[in-house]
């Protein structure tokens, strides 16, 4: 058994250590990226999530949309009336313009509750995996009731009881999406924790804490690399039901609250499907960016596929 | 372990999650803000002496531990209390014909997309790396990302004029026989059905897929080939049988997000089923109905999860339970 | 012999012939207008109740009306008239009304409705002070029956409202109603209600549909269809594409303001417009112990706030110009009672400004919110707005962003009416609401929300005023209509200087109907069908006599149709079958595909 490190040999070997980690992680990335290149289906999916991101971050500064402007007299205008691509919705406003913000908080919502999902998950899918035994029992069953309690209903309870306010949306999806993550993390671990090196570490006397950061975590990640997108797909898709059914904050602007609006302000019977159709397009487009990023990366990430 | 030691330990978990779940309601349900006998009456007019006797008749001045233990006796014997919204009505009858309503929909959407599913799955993974399987993943993935309600609106707005505008029956109709009744129920079923169906079968073509791949690349299946027989013969009887196994647990598993569709085509088509109850509820604050969706809803689930890990059991050799 | 035996038996023909003609006559006439059909509503909400004490909703109020009688019922001028009373004498002093019941009537489980029903009723009410009809029957002192079919009715006081009153109170069947106790006359749901009302129950599917027959035996004349179906529908689209898909008949009521252009330009259907009893307004919390922002409890403020709305911007964007500035608390449609000589607040932002200058509200600390002049209160509110009416969220924003500009800011959530409910009784939480209230062709219930006795009741705003209350007592013992009409001219004053509601608009009632199927459609103030308007459901008849073609029944077809299936699956089966079993060696020439392993 070697004796611990100590003084400035250590330093110098902790920071080698590090170094050579990161030069690792970057090799692997771009073996990662070079994969995703050649997956046609990620390639597609990461440039429709690049597209959104772009018209997420620079919308507000080329398109000027005030929420309260309201016009009696350019309800419902088709598409391709003068100023307005697509038409206007039922107080008059400019859909394109309320499109190109909706995205924006639509992207939020879906990105901050899927953290939240995602740190809860997987907090929970590592305390069960690692320690075993009681906890596992405990957490798994746990993680068993919030399976079992339908989704939506749940959340549709959740947002009604705490009040329809941006922030209670994003705590509410994240908050019931998690077990997904937390089941995957856990049967990553458990697989694992039998593995040698991790035996090895536990005889050199590596706490707990530091197995986990060390050896657990970097093999765990990029496999929830898959499973985050795709919760971060779900999330949104679950923000636009939300608001479509009224739940949402009434005075935020996203996909799913120009569809609530669309729907209530009869703009179906109108006619009107430019204040319909597109929303819903910008939604199914994500997601289907999301799923092909997802897919192509699980495939490229999971050791499982590897082997063939 | 033995077989029926595996059930019965299946079984009581699933009994104490249920518990835990009827426990989890109450205390819901109990801590919420508002006065549920001044939601009850709605109207102002009545007075306090009124509301007093009230809450009296239906409990609500006993102590919480009281209320409690009288709430898990009644749930278990299928005893849900009365509606707000719908003054007095039991909730056992409301929820029950909604729920079936529910099951008509769900039920006959699910089976479809479980149908098509495996099918169009199983061509992908023939034909994988394909053009056909490109376009099938694809068109199918594309159908799942939809939002299920715009799905249902896109329908709807196409379709009208010569589709139901919603509902299960139509108003006021006489019927000649029963047959008569179950076409104009066939008629006003077909459209959210295929918006259902349409959303769900996507994720079974995915999973289908890749298990099929799984298994086509197993020992087993080079050994049949080896022998001699057919591709299709392969397929038939040995590759799809057993890549069909991960759907039974994907779809008990599924349920509950299965509802979560439901309620957005209930709620777009008019159809009284569970989910519309359950939001017209959620509007109206009525709780009781509330409570009991709930409790049905996740019994639905545990019934089903644990009706599908038995199955497994039964249906996958690999798995052994001896 | 044979000319008297042809004369005879010319004049028994002759005799037979006209007296067959005459028959046919009286049968014909009677049935000049086609009866039977089944008429199909539609609605957005359904009933809350059938019990009559505890009905709070509209279409609860429209089912009391069809189910059960009143002695007395608005004509289509708003006027009372007779109905199940048809006379009835004053006495001179005003203080003793005598009616006279209608001898045909019967319940709808067949036994016969006599005087001591009416006086069961009013007992009952009076007795257990039940909610709902207790003011209706406050002041009467003794209730007697003369016989069978006379009811007195003697007063303790001179009260004005008499004749509104008795449209309002639903005459009960005593062999039903008997013995119960005030909590079980309030519990009671009243699933089969047994009433005198041209129409009966026969279904309530809760959440589908409620489907009423047509009473044959009615007093007051049969109504001409023979069903009426209530359907539900969950949302608006769904509601116009069963009216324009022939799927219902009518709409009677709160029609969406976006579809009325889609529905003028189908020429099955017509739209019909009438003044209704109603308005929507933001309720101010204006309790001086309630819980609310304490700058609302300021007049100046309050007025200030109604200066700075534009009541016609909003009726343009918001309901599309289907309703009509609102200004007092008397519904305009009551038009003998509402008072249009009122000086209107401007909408005036500067003039707005200078109220809350002038009574000292400032932004002390620049935030661009005003403060109460003791610094301690902002002027920050936050409006709820009813879930149900999703257009008037855009009101809460549009209200927002004017009041901005005099300092005040404003928060707008949706809620449902429980909630908002909840937030108001017992303890006033709340700082302002959006709501909508339904009145009467009397004024009395529209000026009795205002009294300092309804708080806790029906007062949501927790407005109190003295004067006001004295003067409302004052105007409901005038009998004179002209004395009357000054003094509700003078309370409408009062509130509308004091602000405790900002009435938004008068709501036209906007219903449609299809002309193709049905005609006689009454087309009344308070809209085609409501708590007031019955006459719809009783003189609606089909415009061609149905065809009594019996409809096709299929069920021998499907057997046929599945026995060939069947047959087909069966055959298929047995073909495909019989090569290529499990396990069997292919024939040589055909090589086995091998499983692609890309």
């Amino acid at each position: 058994m070697m004796p611990p490190l100590t003084g400035s040999k250590a330093e110098l070997f902790r920071t080698t250590r590090r170094r050579e980690a990161i030069v690792r992680y970057w090799k692997r990335s771009r073996k990662t990226l070079r994969l995703v290149w050649r997956s046609k289906m990620g390639m597609v999916g990461l440039m429709i999530l690049i597209a959104f991101l772009c018209i997420a971050l620079f919308t507000p500064i080329f398109v000027h949309f005030d929420r309260n402007a309201f016009n009696a007299e350019e309800i419902f205008l088709p598409a391709l009336s003068k100023h307005h691509l697509l038409g206007t919705d039922e107080v008059g406003r400019d859909v394109l313009s309320e499109l190109l913000y909706g995205s924006r908080i639509s992207l939020f919502v879906g990105v901050a509750a899927s953290a939240i999902s995602v740190l809860i998950g997987g907090s929970i899918g590592v305390f069960s995996g690692y320690y075993g035994r009681l906890a596992d029992e405990g957490l798994m069953r746990f993680t068993d009731i919030f399976l079992v309690i339908p989704q939506l209903p749940f959340m549709m309870l959740l947002a009604a009881l705490a009040g329809p306010s941006l922030q209670n949306i994003i705590i509410v999806i994240g908050a019931l999406s998690w077990p997904s993550t937390a089941r995957l993390v856990r049967s990553q671990i458990i697989t694992l924790k039998e593995r040698t090196f991790i035996e090895r570490a536990r005889s050199i006397g590596a706490g707990d804490g530091h197995i986990i950061r060390k050896h657990i975590l970097p093999n765990v990640i990029p496999l929830m690399f898959a499973n985050t997108v795709l919760i971060i797909a779900v999330a949104i898709l679950t923000e636009s039901t939300l608001a479509f059914l009224g739940l949402g904050d009434p005075l935020v602007i996203s996909w799913g609250s120009m569809l609530h609006y669309a729907f209530t302000s009869l703009a179906m019977s109108n006619g009107a499907w430019w204040y319909f159709v597109p929303p819903g397009f910008c939604i199914a487009l994500v997601i289907l960016g999301f799923t092909f990023f997802g897919y192509a990366m699980d495939e490229i990430l999971n050791p499982r596929f590897r082997r063939r | 372990m033995e077989l029926r030691t595996y059930i019965l330990r299946r079984a009581a978990t699933a009994f104490a999650v249920f518990l835990i779940i009827l426990t989890l309601n109450f205390i819901i349900f109990h801590t919420i803000p508002g006065d549920p006998i001044r939601t009850l009456f709605q109207d102002p007019r009545i007075s306090p002496e009124d509301m007093a006797q009230l809450r009296h008749g239906f409990g609500l001045d006993k102590p919480l531990m009281d209320q409690y233990l009288i709430y898990m006796k009644n749930s278990l014997t299928g005893e849900m209390g009365r509606s707000f919204s719908y003054y007095g009505d039991p909730v056992g009858d409301i929820v029950k014909e909604r729920l079936i309503n529910t099951l008509i929909l769900v039920g006959s959407a699910s089976v479809l997309a479980l149908i098509m599913g495996v099918a169009i799955g199983t061509l992908a993974a023939w034909k994988r790396n394909t053009k056909t399987d490109f376009t099938l993943l694809g068109s199918s993935l594309f159908l799942y990302s939809m939002p299920t309600f715009w799905l249902g609106m896109l329908m709807l707005f196409a379709l009208s004029g010569s589709v139901p505008s919603g509902g299960m029956y139509t108003p006021g109709a006489n019927y000649a026989g029963f047959l008569d009744r179950f076409l104009d129920l066939m008629h006003h079923l077909l459209v959210p059905m295929t918006v259902l169906t349409l959303v769900l079968f996507g994720q079974y073509v995915m999973i289908m897929r890749s298990s099929l791949i799984d298994v086509l690349s197993e020992d087993y299946i080079v050994t049949a080939n080896a022998k001699g027989l057919t591709g299709k013969n392969i397929l038939r009887h040995h590759a799809v049988p057993n890549a069909m196994l991960p759907l039974v647990t994907i779809t008990a598993i599924n349920l509950s997000f299965v509802v979560g569709g439901a309620i957005q085509t209930e709620t777009v088509f008019s159809w009284p089923g569970i989910g519309r109850l359950m939001y017209d509820a959620l509007i109206t604050r009525d709780y009781p109905i509330l409570q009991g969706c709930f409790l049905v809803l996740t019994a639905v689930a545990l019934v089903a999860n644990f009706i599908a890990d038995i199955a497994y059991v039964f249906l996958d050799p690999r798995v052994k339970v001896r | 012999m044979r000319l008297r035996n042809g004369i005879m038996a010319g004049i028994v023909c002759a005799v037979m012939v006209l007296s067959s003609a005459g028959l046919l006559g009286v049968v014909y006439a009677a049935e000049s207008v086609p009866s039977g059909g089944t008429l199909r509503i539609g609605w957005l909400q359904e009933p809350d109740t059938l019990n009559p004490f505890v009905t709070n909703t509209v279409q609860g109020r429209m089912m009391q009306k069809v189910l059960y009688d009143t002695l007395l019922m608005w004509d289509k001028d708003l006027v009372p008239t007779a109905s199940l009373a048809t006379t009835w004498t004053t006495s001179t002093d005003g203080l003793t009304w005598t009616y006279n019941i209608n001898h045909n009537a019967t319940w709808s489980d067949g036994q016969a409705l006599k005087a001591s029903d009416v006086k069961f009723t009013f007992d009952m009410i009076k007795d257990l002070n039940l909610s709902g009809f207790k003011d209706q029957v406050k002041y009467m002192s003794s209730i007697t029956t003369s016989g069978d079919y006379q009811v007195i009715v003697t007063y303790s006081e001179q009260v004005g409202t008499i004749a509104s009153d008795m449209c309002l109170v639903p005459i009960l069947p005593q062999h039903i109603w008997t013995g119960m106790n005030r909590t079980a006359a309030l519990a009671a749901t009243n699933a089969a209600p047994v009433g005198s009302g041209p129409f009966t129950l026969t279904s309530w599917v809760k959440g589908t549909s409620v489907e009423l027959a047509a009473n044959k035996n009615y007093w007051g004349g049969a109504p001409h269809v023979d069903r009426v179906v209530f359907q539900f529908y969950a949302n608006s689209e769904a509601l116009i594409n069963a009216l324009r898909n022939n799927e219902i008949d009518m709409i009677p009521k709160e029609l969406p303001p976006t579809s009325i252009s889609v529905l003028n330009q189908d020429t099955n259907v017509k739209i019909a417009t009438n003044v209704d009893l109603y308005y929507r307004e933001i309720s101010i919390n204006s309790d001086a112990t309630g819980q609310g922002n304490p700058t609302l409890r300021d007049v100046h403020v309050r007025q200030a706030l109604s200066m700075a709305v534009d009541k016609q911007m909003l009726v343009d964007l918001v309901q599309l110009g289907s309703a009509e500035p609102g200004s007092t608390i008397v519904q305009k449609a009551a038009s003998a009672w509402w008072n249009d000589q009122i000086t209107l607040w401007p909408f005036n932002i500067s003039r707005a400004n200078e109220l809350l200058n002038d009574s000292g509200y400032l932004d002390f600390d620049s935030d661009g919110i005003r403060e109460s002049p003791d610094h301690a209160t902002e002027m920050s509110y936050t409006l709820l707005v009813l879930s149900r009416w999703p257009e008037e969220m855009r009101t809460g924003q549009q209200i927002q962003t004017w009041w901005n500009l005099i300092g005040v800011k404003l928060t707008v959530q949706s809620a449902d009416a429980n909630t908002i409910n909840s937030f108001v009784y017992p303890d006033y939480k709340q700082d302002m609401f959006l709501w909508g209230y339904s009145g009467q062709p009397d004024p009395n219930f529209s000026l009795l929300i205002m009294l300092s006795n309804q708080i806790g009741d029906w007062n949501d705003c927790g407005y109190a005023n003295t004067s006001y209350d004295a003067l409302y007592d004052q105007q409901a013992k005038t009998v004179n209509m002209e004395q009357r009409q000054t003094i509700v001219n003078q309370m409408q004053d009062i509130i509308y200087k004091d602000c405790p509601y900002i009435v938004l608009y008068y709501m036209t009632a906007k219903g449609a109907y299809r002309i193709d199927t049905f005609t006689g459609f009454v087309n009344m103030p308070t809209g085609l069908l409501s708590d007031v308007n019955r006459y719809t459901l009783r003189e609606v008849h089909l415009i061609q006599a149905e065809s009594t073609a019996k409809k096709t029944d299929y069920t021998p077809w499907a057997i046929a149709a599945i026995g060939v299936i069947v047959a087909l699956i069966a055959i298929a089966y047995a073909t495909m079958h019989r090569g290529g079993r499990k396990g069997e060696n292919p024939r040589r020439d055909q090589r086995p595909e091998p499983p692609q392993t890309k």
